[in-house]
């Protein structure tokens, strides 16, 4: 069921079967029906056919998730704990979020809801106090010499002051890659003194933002009828978990091998780097599941 | 940058004051004091004698029931309420002073404590106090089946139903919560404690033995159950026979501890049951498609899940960690101190 689109002998079955065909094949050995195992979980039929096919997303979040398969491998009489392990990567990371920080957004969105045109120019004033504390807060750390180095993930923000200065001096020499965040405070000094600096700014951020996407292949999902599509690059990562509607396009890009689950396979057509990949020799009744060399 | 500068300054915490243990999560470090909320007490020269405090915490319980005259060891917090306000105050002073010793240029923290849905005005005033006693700069309410599904990974604030069950030392706290709030919630004063004491009896009645908290607490962890269940374990259990005054040994087994335990489980579950009933339908069906959360040390009692799972026809699930969900609830509602996001926190 798993073969390899190239010829490369496959060491290992899969990558060791899944959390859900763990449960499944155990449920099985068990003699128990997908009803039987329901009523004693007190679950759907649904949901359990959604754990046993990895299909997380539907159920109601990451706690439930969890907390179905615990009682599921209870029920079986599996340990859980590797079973758990496993799911951790397969629950959609966005749902981790859910429990508290977008309350802050919303809340404060609803209370300003009075006031639509206001969010806008708020926003932008936390921006700029943002901004305006690193500066302050940057200059005393300089002053006080200490490591400033570990703390490059603000980068932007100190990118913003440093031109400053130097601008008038070197703007001719420095076409630097600074001018992308640079480019507006710049602007106003060079305008009133020296117009030599505006050519030199336009070509330089176009150029910069283009070259993303080397050493990965672009993959490229047309769905006849609705299909549920889940794409892992080379390293693990997911970069791909939906389902496309009828008519839908995605395309996606990583580093190969790709793992790929389609749902509804027939339906689907696969393109890699714009060549048609034959799923017909993946599917097993709807469902695809190969690996992309 | 910012995140380590205000990972200097901030010293806010948030406490899980709670009748068996006491948590401490400070921003940016996590859980940084998990001990049993007990203090010994030493009484210097009769009953006028000066209070000195000798202990507080995990050395203090191993003093509860083993101290001689001129020591008490005691619990101040009692059915998730303060039972001892002093010494409530000297405890949290203790504790406050562990995580957060005074440094050059810090101020006093800010504090957010949880306290049992329906506290009386006296209740929640007295816990307001004690922390403002013990050095708190400003104290904020939550209330503990907030603080649960906030800690448990709940989606609060989404428009669906959630169902948290919090079994704690003292109360059991069922909360329904949508939309950030609290639609419905009961608290009953039944948790470990409950449970201890009913294990107690029962060997009392049944085996004319006398046993202590600490032995019963640890039946309870070892052999205690909540659903019949294929395995039936035995532990051997010391105590002092009540009819010849002198130290025994006997055995029991997790059955008998299920039917020790019959009484006070019912009582939840019939709270669990009655929060049911009051539970507006539409909320109810989304319970019924996710079923109930478990947090709470009681919550660790096997098959606690399958007893509500029968009991009620729903799914029940156990948090992850659940001894530490209300503290971790409480500590992501810290984050919300600043954000003026005061909605979840309580007035009295």
């Amino acid at each position: 069921m798993s073969e390899h689109f190239e010829s490369t002998p496959a060491p290992l079955p899969v990558p060791p079967q899944s959390v859900g065909a763990r449960l499944r094949a155990r449920r099985e050995a068990l003699g128990l029906t997908v009803e039987q195992a329901g009523a004693q979980l007190k679950l759907g039929k649904k949901q359990i056919d959604a754990i046993e096919i990895d299909h997380f997303e539907s159920l109601p979040g990451n706690t439930f998730a969890r907390g179905f398969v615990r009682n599921y491998a209870k029920l079986l009489g599996l340990d859980a704990a590797p079973l758990l392990a496993d799911l951790e990567r397969l629950l959609p990371k966005e749902r981790l979020q859910s429990a508290l920080p977008a309350v802050k957004e919303e809340l404060g969105f609803n209370l300003a809801g009075g006031s639509a045109s206001g969010s806008g120019g708020g926003m932008a004033g936390v921006l700029v106090g943002v901004a305006t504390f690193a500066a302050v807060v940057g200059g005393v750390w300089w002053y006080l010499q200490l490591p400033v180095s570990p703390q490059l993930d603000v980068v932007p923000n100190q990118v913003i002051e440093m031109p400053a200065p130097v601008a008038p001096i070197a703007n001719v020499a420095s076409s630097l890659a600074a001018s992308v965040v640079a480019s507006a405070p710049v602007a106003v000094v060079a305008s009133v003194a020296d117009d030599r600096l505006s050519p030199t700014p336009t070509p330089t951020p176009t150029p910069t933002l283009t070259p993303v996407s080397v050493g990965t292949d672009e993959l490229r999902f047309v769905a006849q009828g609705e299909t549920w599509v889940q794409v892992h690059d080379a390293a693990g990562q997911r970069i791909l978990s939906e389902v496309i509607p009828a008519g839908g396009e995605r395309t996606v890009s990583g580093k190969r091998p790709f793992t790929i689950k389609i749902g509804n396979a027939p339906q689907t057509r696969l393109f890699l780097k714009g060549q048609p990949v034959d799923l017909a020799q993946y599917t097993n009744v709807n469902v695809a599941t190969f690996e992309l060399k | 940058m910012l995140g380590m500068l205000s990972g200097y300054f901030a010293n806010d915490i948030a406490i899980d004051l709670g009748t068996a243990n006491t948590l401490i999560y400070t921003q940016g470090k996590g859980i940084v004091l998990d001990e049993p909320s007990v203090v010994a007490i030493q009484q210097e020269g009769g009953p006028s004698g000066k209070k000195t405090i000798l202990a507080v915490g995990a050395e203090a319980k191993k003093m509860l029931g083993r101290t001689p005259g001129s020591i008490n060891a005691i619990r101040p917090m009692k059915d998730g309420v303060i039972a001892d306000f002093t010494i409530t105050e000297q405890m949290l002073k203790h504790f406050i002073k562990k995580v957060n010793p005074s440094r050059l240029f810090s101020s006093p923290p800010r504090i957010v404590i949880c306290v049992p849905f329906g506290s009386t005005q006296v209740e929640k005033r007295a816990i307001r106090e004690s922390a403002l006693g013990a050095g708190a700069r400003k104290v904020e309410l939550i209330e503990e089946p907030m603080a649960a599904a906030i800690g448990a990974g709940l989606p609060v604030e989404e428009a669906t139903g959630s169902m948290v069950v919090d079994i704690g030392g003292g109360t059991t706290e069922v909360g329904v919560i949508s939309l950030g709030g609290v639609v419905h919630a009961s608290s009953v004063r039944v948790g470990g404690d409950k449970f201890d004491e009913a294990i107690i009896n029962y060997i009392r009645r049944n085996y004319g033995m006398l046993i202590g908290d600490t032995t019963a607490e640890d039946i309870k962890k070892r052999i205690g159950s909540a659903f019949p269940g294929a395995e039936v374990r035995e532990m051997e259990v010391k105590g002092r026979n009540l009819a010849e005054g002198i130290p025994r040994s006997f055995t029991i087994s997790s059955n008998e501890i299920l039917e020790a335990l019959t009484e006070p489980l019912n009582q939840i579950v019939s709270a669990v049951k009655h929060s049911l009933e009051q539970t507006p339908p539409e909320l109810g069906a989304d319970i019924a498609e996710k079923g109930m959360v478990l947090t709470g040390g009681g919550a660790l009692l096997r098959d606690l899940d399958r007893l509500l799972m029968e009991e009620t026809g729903l799914p029940v699930i156990v948090a992850d960690d659940p001894l530490t969900c209300v503290v971790r609830g409480s500590g992501r509602a810290l984050e919300k101190l600043d954000k003026g996001g005061v909605a979840i926190f309580i007035n009295d």
